[in-house]
């Protein structure tokens, strides 16, 4: 992940009239962004939309960045929050449903298979659990950048990334037995 | 669960498609930004460009230093040596706040064990400060702001601090922050992030701007507890960090109006604290149209007009302006275009023009649409201008 006063400078481009220097930042954040979406919402066209209405919505607010905080922190803090609008506002009938592709492996439907049992584990983890365990698995942050993205202390972001670990994997294990 | 199962999760989670970003989203995004960017108005620009300084000095301060909060939040602050200089200043500064305000003006008082008669200097200090006579402060408000949490935000807020700073090297102004008035003002919620605002430390800049705000009514105006929790409110905030504002206050009539006499005097009449402490004020305030109408040459030179200022110390006139009614009408930009005509500034001093103020039938009149609209029309604007300067001169 860049530095922080390395976004600051971007940031501080953008307010200044330069649009354009937004890119970088799109650039920078999007693809965790996208996972967080993804992971949140359940499917990858609902996560577009929550990335994209999350780059928006942090262009809308820039005025509002604090830069003695991480511009990541800042956010992810407004994609978790769309994603949350997004869930909301989604009818009850509409059906979670796992889009993920697989990427060319041995065996693609073993892939995907897996995939989607993680997914619909992860969705059954409480809000708390399964943010640590996005961040640190698929946002591949460190402790220290996921205390400071959710705001608390790097030992309570171990503590609780090894409740939510224990708990997704019971979850995936009573799948198993299920399944078999 | 054993750690075997918990290796084999992480295993698992680690092997799980990361899904790339769709094709295209980046170009979505800047088409969207760029449109976002042309459609800002010039005020959302001038504040976005305040801020972008901001974060450019913030950024380009020699030893940036990042920390952890309490709450394991990692934030950033000038580092070492700058940041232990500001926090000495700060405290010096609220110190000598603090100090001057028991020394020199004896309050709050401490105790009462006969002492206070071998202090002979700080009698005479005493007796050459008028200002309590205005400023009703209670007892513990200096002591209260010391333990508050503003206080504490200030010290920690490192723009505040550096607002701070820049007020007490001002020597006019330091006199003026050491009054409990101010003290009581700097107290209020949401006063600490006015004093951080770029727009106000402008405002502070101007020599003009700081010898009015140094004048003891004027203190005093912003210390009456209705304006003081008016200028605590953000939106007020933002009226004074507009652009238009800062040229309206800034202007050499505006300049003049502060220097005169009859304003002050309107300012310590208790009407006026009431009428600007009105929520309708603050909703007046917020109109856009009337902040275009606030930078009329026409509305600053009516502030600077000194029967204008006259007609403002008056009783009649303050009643007519506190009307809630009133107060609605001036929302509207034509009304208030069509007060700051020329002649209509002139007719406001008028005794007979002053009944008719008092006459609640006229308030009723100009706030119907029709009124308003006829008032919208720069000919009809003159017309009624001619119309009273004519029934004046009779």
């Amino acid at each position: 992940m860049a530095g922080p006063n390395d976004d600051g400078v971007w940031v501080a481009r953008c307010l200044g009239g330069d649009a354009a220097a937004f890119e970088t930042l799109v650039r920078r954040y999007q693809r965790v962004l996208f996972t967080v979406a993804v992971r949140l919402t359940g499917n990858t066209e609902d996560a577009q939309d929550v990335t994209q209405n999350t780059f928006i919505r942090a262009y809308e607010r820039l005025e509002t960045y604090d830069p003695a905080r991480r511009f990541f922190s800042w956010i992810y803090r407004i994609a978790v929050n769309e994603s949350l609008n997004f869930l909301r506002a989604r009818r009850p009938h509409d059906e979670l449903h796992d889009t993920l592709e697989a990427n060319a492996a041995d065996d693609p439907v073993e892939r995907e298979e897996k995939g989607e049992r993680v997914q619909a584990a992860l969705m059954e983890l409480t809000k708390e659990y399964r943010e640590v365990i996005l961040l640190r698995y698929f946002g591949e942050l460190s402790y220290e950048e996921i205390g400071e993205t959710i705001g608390i202390p790097e030992k309570t972001v171990k503590s609780r990334l090894f409740s939510a670990r224990q708990r997704l994997a019971e979850i995936l294990s009573a799948k198993r037995s299920v399944v078999s | 669960m054993s750690e075997h199962e918990l290796d084999a999760l992480d295993r698992t989670l680690q092997e799980v498609d990361r899904p790339e970003p769709p094709a295209g989203l980046t170009e979505t995004v800047m088409k969207e930004v760029t449109e976002i960017e042309a459609g800002l108005s010039r005020w959302r620009r001038w504040r976005r460009a305040a801020h972008s300084r901001r974060i450019t000095n913030f950024l380009s301060q020699e030893g940036v230093v990042w920390f952890r909060t309490k709450e394991g939040r990692q934030a950033a602050v000038q580092g070492g040596a700058i940041v232990r200089t500001k926090i000495l200043w700060g405290v010096t500064g609220v110190a000598a706040v603090a100090l001057v305000s028991i020394f020199v003006f004896g309050y709050p008082p401490i105790g009462n064990s006969g002492t206070e008669g071998s202090i002979g200097a700080a009698q005479r200090y005493q007796g050459a400060t008028l200002s309590m006579k205005d400023v009703k402060v209670p007892d513990s408000d200096v002591q209260q702001f010391i333990q508050s949490d503003t206080f504490d935000r200030l010290l920690k807020d490192s723009t505040a601090r550096n607002a701070l700073i820049a007020m007490f090297k001002d020597q006019a102004l330091a006199e003026a922050l050491s009054n409990p008035a101010f003290v009581a003002l700097v107290a209020q919620p949401g006063m600490a992030e006015q004093l951080a605002d770029p727009a106000i430390q402008a405002l502070f800049a101007n020599s003009e701007a700081r010898l009015a705000l140094a004048k003891p009514t004027v203190v005093a105006f912003f210390g009456k507890t209705g304006v003081a929790q008016l200028l605590g409110d953000k939106n007020v905030a933002a009226f004074l960090g507009r652009p238009q504002t800062q040229e309206a206050l800034l202007a050499p009539a505006s300049q003049k109006a502060f220097h005169n006499g009859n304003l002050e005097q309107a300012l310590a009449e208790p009407a006026l604290a009431g009428l600007v402490s009105n929520p309708l004020f603050k909703s007046m305030i917020e109109n856009d149209a009337m902040m275009e109408a606030l930078a009329e040459p026409a509305f600053v030179a009516l502030f600077a007009n000194s029967a204008v200022q006259h007609a403002l110390a008056d009783p009649a006139i303050v009643a007519f302006m506190t009307n809630p009614l009133m107060a609605n009408v001036m929302g509207n930009a034509q009304v208030s275009l069509a007060l700051g005509a020329p002649a209509i500034a002139a007719a406001l001093n008028q005794p007979a023009v002053k009944a008719g103020l008092a006459n609640h039938s006229l308030m009723s009149a100009l706030e119907t649409p029709a009124m308003r609209m006829a008032l919208g029309s720069p000919a009809n604007r003159g017309a009624i201008s001619a119309g009273i300067s004519a029934g004046m001169s009779r």
